[in-house]
């Protein structure tokens, strides 16, 4: 296996066994997801209970609400409020990331009955995590008292990495920050393209038996009406499915019919019977580059056209037509992007979603084009080298028997 | 000595073109039988319909007591009884030299793999080609080519040999490897239908000559008739040519 030592060759299976393990097991990589358990200790006093449950923090940003959704995606200060009725609350924190100001300030809230004025301990946030380092939990720790009780609640949120503004510090986040998803996406990429081209193979061998179905020498005329049906078929098949774009019949299978119930399924069918087409007329060729003598030789054997067809011809043409074939591989990883049209996260719409969150186009399809680009140069220098094996001279037949 | 293949009023069409016209040929068995003519006369074209690899227009071809021709017969199965051996070798690409030879028994006739290989190995032996085994049809010279496609047919054990300029493809020098072969088939009492260039072994090796000339068969008859005291005044012209070319 020499062609493993090729460093692209080595970061595209690596990259396949990390996906694989993410989706076996989720959260292994501590890269990709962390979380952190909150604690509430228990209390009878009704008026703490009421406070630790109404009270609300506040962000930076025009002081409003910081929600748990809010909590969790941290980028910028906050504000802890120490007063919550007759219960005062004190606060700690075991993140070296954000400083809790010792002297309270005021700040202007929408309450129910309008703006008020309260107190609270600003929050200061003194360094964020990096793309590479990515989210870092904390917790903080709130004591909610009043003259006889007190009682703690925990507070959970994580500081994110922000975006830097340069190109090549954004290229180098969204890379990093969305590893784990560029791999989710690569890997259905890749299956879908990889399972679709092989099915594919597997129709287009059935439409090019079909296509050249030869008449018996006294053909009945139901076995006519059959070859010249099955012939016709596989003709328009062909003409169908290569005359119309590949977005076309995924919308068509989809959204029109439904089929499957599951896009992930539907897109494969759509690039198995999509690349069928492609593949037919490749065999085509692969069988006419086969010279007819063989064919003859075969036939006054005594072989039958289908075992000729199977033994003998079937065999050269499809290796003739394997580079063909590989190359139809390499196309259908950029072009299943399509389907993200009928919702399939694959490569190019997990990168649409990864756009979506910063707002930073230009990044996200550098990254991905990038993404691509390593794939498609990757598996054509695999094929290559597969070909390569393949070509070297068999010691024994190895079929069936 | 009884009949094996016959051959009643054959005629053939390639659309408007008259290629055969009228061909009565009867081949006895263990009867060796070299048909020459000028390029176009419809030799091979006669040698295709005996085993229809091209179908007669009309006429007959009679074999093992069926009309080939005009009955619904299981083709594949008679045609396992005539090998064929053809100008351009036409090896299996994709097999090796033992598998050439073995494909056939063991797909048409169902023979074992184990059984295949030790028939086809003997064979291989005979026609000198014992060496090779494991080579790949397309590395050998053609002279060795031949000689595997000749065991290639002989391992269906046919009743008939059909050859279409088996030499006319090689380099000089091989023609000779591949001759001494047929000599050997011929000998041993195969039957043979040969359709050749190599006036030499045609007026040596074979027991009747065919001269054909414009789909027709002119003039038949042991070589030494054929070849010393021809009656046609084509044939003679035809024999001046190609012996004076040499
Ligand atoms: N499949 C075909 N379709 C049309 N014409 C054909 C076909 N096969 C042969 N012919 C024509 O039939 C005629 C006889 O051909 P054939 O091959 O039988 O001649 P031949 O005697 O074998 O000649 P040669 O010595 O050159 O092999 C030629 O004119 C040839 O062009
Ligand atoms: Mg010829």
């Amino acid at each position: 296996m020499k062609f493993l030592r090729n460093p692209f060759v080595m970061i595209l299976f690596l990259v396949i066994a990390l996906g694989v393990v993410n989706v076996i097991s989720p959260g292994a990589f501590t890269l990709f997801s962390t979380t952190v358990e909150a604690e509430v200790s228990e209390t009878d006093d009704p008026e703490l209970i009421e406070a630790m449950n109404g009270l609300v923090l506040y962000s930076e940003f025009n002081y409003q609400t910081l929600t748990q959704a809010k909590l969790d995606q941290l980028s910028y200060g906050f504000y802890l409020p120490i007063q919550y009725g007759d219960v005062s609350i004190a606060w700690s924190s075991d993140s070296s990331r954000f400083d809790i100001a010792s002297v309270p300030e005021t700040i202007p809230v929408m309450s129910q009955t309008g703006p008020i004025d309260i107190e609270v301990l600003h929050v200061q946030v003194l360094s964020l995590p990096s793309a590479l380092q990515g989210n870092d939990p904390f917790i903080m720790t709130a004591t909610f008292s009043n003259e006889l009780h007190e009682s703690q609640k925990q507070y959970t949120g994580q500081l994110v990495p922000v975006m830097p503004d340069d190109f090549w510090g954004g290229v180098f986040f969204t890379f990093f920050r969305y590893l784990s998803l560029f791999v989710e996406g690569v890997l259905t990429t890749l299956l879908l393209s990889l399972a679709g081209t092989v099915i594919g193979f597997v129709i287009a061998i059935l439409l090019v038996l079909m296509r050249s179905i030869r008449p018996a020498r006294h053909e009945a005329t139901i076995s006519r009406l059959l070859r010249k049906g099955l012939q016709g078929f596989a003709k328009f098949y062909v003409t169908i499915f290569r005359g119309t774009p590949m977005i076309v019949q995924a919308a068509f299978f989809w959204y029109g019919l439904g089929l499957f119930g599951d896009a992930m399924l539907c897109g494969l069918f759509v690039v198995s019977v999509n690349t069928a087409a492609y593949i037919a007329e490749i065999l085509r060729g692969g069988i006419s580059s086969v010279d007819t003598g063989q064919m003859e030789a075969a036939r006054s054997l005594g072989l039958s056209y289908v075992q000729t067809m199977r033994y003998v011809i079937l065999p050269q043409a499809i290796k003739n037509a394997m580079p063909a074939i590989g190359n139809e591989f390499v196309i259908n990883i950029k072009d299943t992007s399509v389907l993200s049209i009928i919702g399939i996260f694959e490569l190019f719409n997990q990168t649409r979603r990864i756009a979506g969150m910063h707002y930073r186009q230009l990044e996200a399809y550098f990254v991905v084009a990038l993404i691509y680009l390593f794939l498609t140069y990757t598996v054509t220098h695999l094929l290559q080298k597969i070909e390569k094996r393949l070509d070297m001279p068999v010691k024994e037949l190895t079929s069936s028997n | 000595m009884n009949p094996l293949l016959q051959v009643v009023s054959l005629t053939k069409e390639f659309g408007s073109l008259s290629v055969l016209r009228g061909i009565e040929l009867t081949i006895h068995e263990q009867e060796v039988v070299s048909i020459i003519g000028a390029s176009g006369s419809g030799k091979s074209t006669l040698l295709r319909c005996m085993n229809l690899l091209e179908e007669p227009t009309s006429g007959s071809i009679w074999f093992e007591g069926v009309d080939l021709a005009n009955e619904p017969v299981d083709l594949d199965r008679l045609r396992s009884k005539m090998g064929m051996v053809f100008q351009s070798f036409n090896l299996f690409d994709n097999l090796n030299v033992l598998d050439n030879v073995t494909l056939a028994p063991r797909r048409v006739l169902g023979v074992d793999k184990e059984a295949a290989e030790v028939q086809a190995k003997s064979l291989l032996e005979s026609v000198g080609m014992s060496d090779f085994l494991y080579q790949r049809a397309k590395k050998l010279s053609g002279g060795q080519k031949q000689r595997v496609a000749i065991a290639r047919a002989l391992a269906m054990n046919p009743k008939v040999l059909l050859f279409d300029e088996p030499t006319s493809a090689l380099d000089p020098e091989m023609v000779g490897e591949v001759l001494e072969v047929m000599r050997k088939l011929a000998k041993q009492g195969m039957t043979m239908v040969v359709v050749t260039h190599e006036m030499g072994f045609a007026k040596e090796v074979s027991d009747r000559v065919v001269f054909m000339d414009q789909g027709i068969i002119v003039e038949q008859g042991p070589p030494s008739k054929v070849f010393s005291q021809p009656k046609e005044e084509r044939t003679k012209e035809f024999l001046k040519r190609v012996l004076n070319d040499r």
